[in-house]
């Protein structure tokens, strides 16, 4: 069975950017393998060489311009933000002095 | 639509909204709780987004307004609709109205259950791996998951974008093609809809043609699942349809590459939640301290997942996984086209199982998956696939059957659907307790 140490699973955390408790670490460490154990089985699928299908939408229609629908309303977003004031969005302070280099 | 003991709603104080005018005045609509309706609560089931209120409609939304619906509330479902059994809701889960001790089926299973527990008359939900199917087999009531492309996703809580797709789930087929005839066609905000209108047919009986694809059938059907499924194929024979056997070689590893595709969407869908764009919010340190102790709300199937999208998607992982998994895909779209030559449409259980217990399957991950082993084939096919109830189990569990079509052919399953209902009673049984149950 493929292994995925709790090292690994401490690493994908960090990748996506979730804090993990040492029990879902643990739990994570049981579940993982036996889910790639499980997908693993997509290598006894014989395999055509046709090619992957490619989009549906045709590319043209990704570029084409887009017709502006109008956005949200003062009274809407002032309604959706977790703070107001002085008629600006309150956010939480995020780039203090602390180094964000993770 | 006040708390009800099923726990089929959230949100039990919303006033409901009354539409203007049209084909649906007088239809009474529930919304799963991961599609947008203006000045409501939008949940997903997550704490994440707890608190938060959509400024605008969706477009299913909005087109149902202007057809005279009336909405009636919004429905749980498993957390931004990663699961089978509505356990993983953040909001407690839903109880199946048909044996209260079991699971309605999920992601949709709030939609269903309402259905079944004649709490309204057709219910939204959303449908990546069989979110609408299986719940509407677990709860007796017919469910469409349409084309790929035909219903706009705009205002849908995007789970694996290239798969989803919202339906209605109703008593009938009549309703659920009522519902779809309106939601149906090419939306500007959404590039993946096409042109298209929904036009009625009528079966040619004499010129049908129905495939029962073997390897889905010797998937360890359950016996009363499959006796009643059968009865359903021997019904069709009767009407004087061919019935026979076809081969669809890959269509049973098709949850395979599920398990990799979705989850590699879904990891990037849910990163826009990082505690600065919707409501929650924790922590005080730096922009990535906020991040991480904000997405600690996420539950574990979600957290699961995320994880193992990251892992497919990682230096290593990409080609041996998701690249693979893509051309799993792929090969599965091409054996659709041609056994779409040989017949008509295929059919075969919704679900290999009854319903089964709360916590049943919680600690296993890859039996709680294989629930959706018969829905996800039509998934990764963009195909139209419909459920509707054929029969019981000896306990009183529903069983339900599944009609798959070639794209764009969602008229065809339906009326297959109609037909069927307009001789038996199985679509208008009722639980006991419930509304004339």
């Amino acid at each position: 069975m493929t292994q995925v140490t709790p090292e690994e699973i401490r690493h994908l955390a960090g990748l996506s950017r979730l804090k993990l408790s040492e029990t879902e670490v643990a739990r994570l460490g049981h579940d993982l393998p036996r889910i790639v154990e499980f997908v693993d089985g997509l290598r006894q699928v014989p395999l055509t060489d046709e090619p992957l299908i490619g989009n549906t939408v045709p590319l043209e229609a990704l570029r084409a311009d887009e017709v502006s629908t109008g956005g949200l309303t003062l009274s809407q977003l002032q309604h959706l933000a977790p703070g107001w004031e002085d008629n600006q969005l309150v956010v939480p302070a995020v780039f203090g002095e602390e180094s964000d280099a993770a | 639509m006040p708390r009800d003991r099923f726990n089929a709603f959230l949100h039990p104080d919303l006033e409901p909204i009354v539409g203007s005018s049209g084909p649906l005045t007088g239809v009474e609509i529930a919304v799963k709780d991961n599609i947008a309706v203006a000045n409501w609560p939008l949940t997903a089931a997550s704490k994440v987004l707890e608190g938060y209120q959509s400024p605008y409609d969706a477009t299913v939304i909005a087109r149902l307004k202007d057809a005279g619906a009336t909405l009636v509330g919004k429905t749980n479902l498993d957390e931004f609709a990663m699961g089978s059994s509505t356990e993983n809701s953040a909001y407690s889960p839903t109880k199946n109205p048909w044996d209260e001790e079991r699971v309605p089926g999920g992601s949709s299973g709030g939609s269903a259950a309402a259905v079944a527990a004649d709490l309204c008359d057709v219910a939204l939900g959303s449908d990546t791996g069989g979110s609408i199917r299986q719940p509407a087999a677990f709860c007796g009531v017919t469910g469409l998951k349409p084309t790929y492309g035909t219903v706009s996703r705009y205002g849908l809580v995007a789970l694996a974008s290239s798969l989803d797709v919202v339906g209605p789930l109703a008593r009938s087929a009549s309703d659920v093609e009522k519902v779809f005839a309106v939601i149906a066609g090419r939306d500007e905000h959404d590039q993946t809809t096409f042109d298209y209108t929904y036009e009625p047919v009528e079966v040619n009986w004499s010129e049908l043609r129905v495939g029962l694809p073997k390897e889905l059938w010797e998937l360890g059907i359950d016996p009363e699942v499959e006796a009643a499924t059968q009865k359903f194929a021997d019904w069709l024979s009767g009407k004087g349809a061919t019935v026979k056997e076809v081969s669809t070689p890959t269509a049973h590893q098709a949850l395979n590459a599920y398990c990799v595709i979705l989850p590699a969407e879904a990891s990037a869908n849910v990163a826009r939640f990082d505690g600065i764009r919707y409501r929650a919010s924790i922590g005080d340190g730096s922009l990535t301290d906020r991040y991480r102790q904000t997405r600690a709300l996420f539950g574990q199937e979600v957290k699961r997942r995320i994880l193992l999208g990251t892992y497919a998607l990682s230096v290593g992982h990409y080609d041996e996984y998701y690249q693979l998994a893509l051309r799993v895909q792929a090969q599965i779209r091409r054996e659709y086209d041609q056994v779409f030559k040989e017949v008509d449409v295929l059919m075969n259980p919704t679900v290999p199982t009854p319903p089964f217990k709360f916590g049943e399957k919680a600690k296993d991950p890859v039996a709680m998956y294989q629930s959706d082993l018969l829905t996800v084939p039509a998934n990764l096919g963009l195909v139209p696939a419909l459920s509707l109830p054929v029969g019981f189990t000896d306990s009183q569990l529903p069983i339900g059957a599944q009609i798959t079509a070639h794209k764009m052919r969602d008229n065809l399953v339906i009326a297959i659907a109609k037909a069927y209902q307009a001789e038996t009673d199985y679509h208008m049984q009722k639980p006991q307790g419930t509304t004339n149950g």
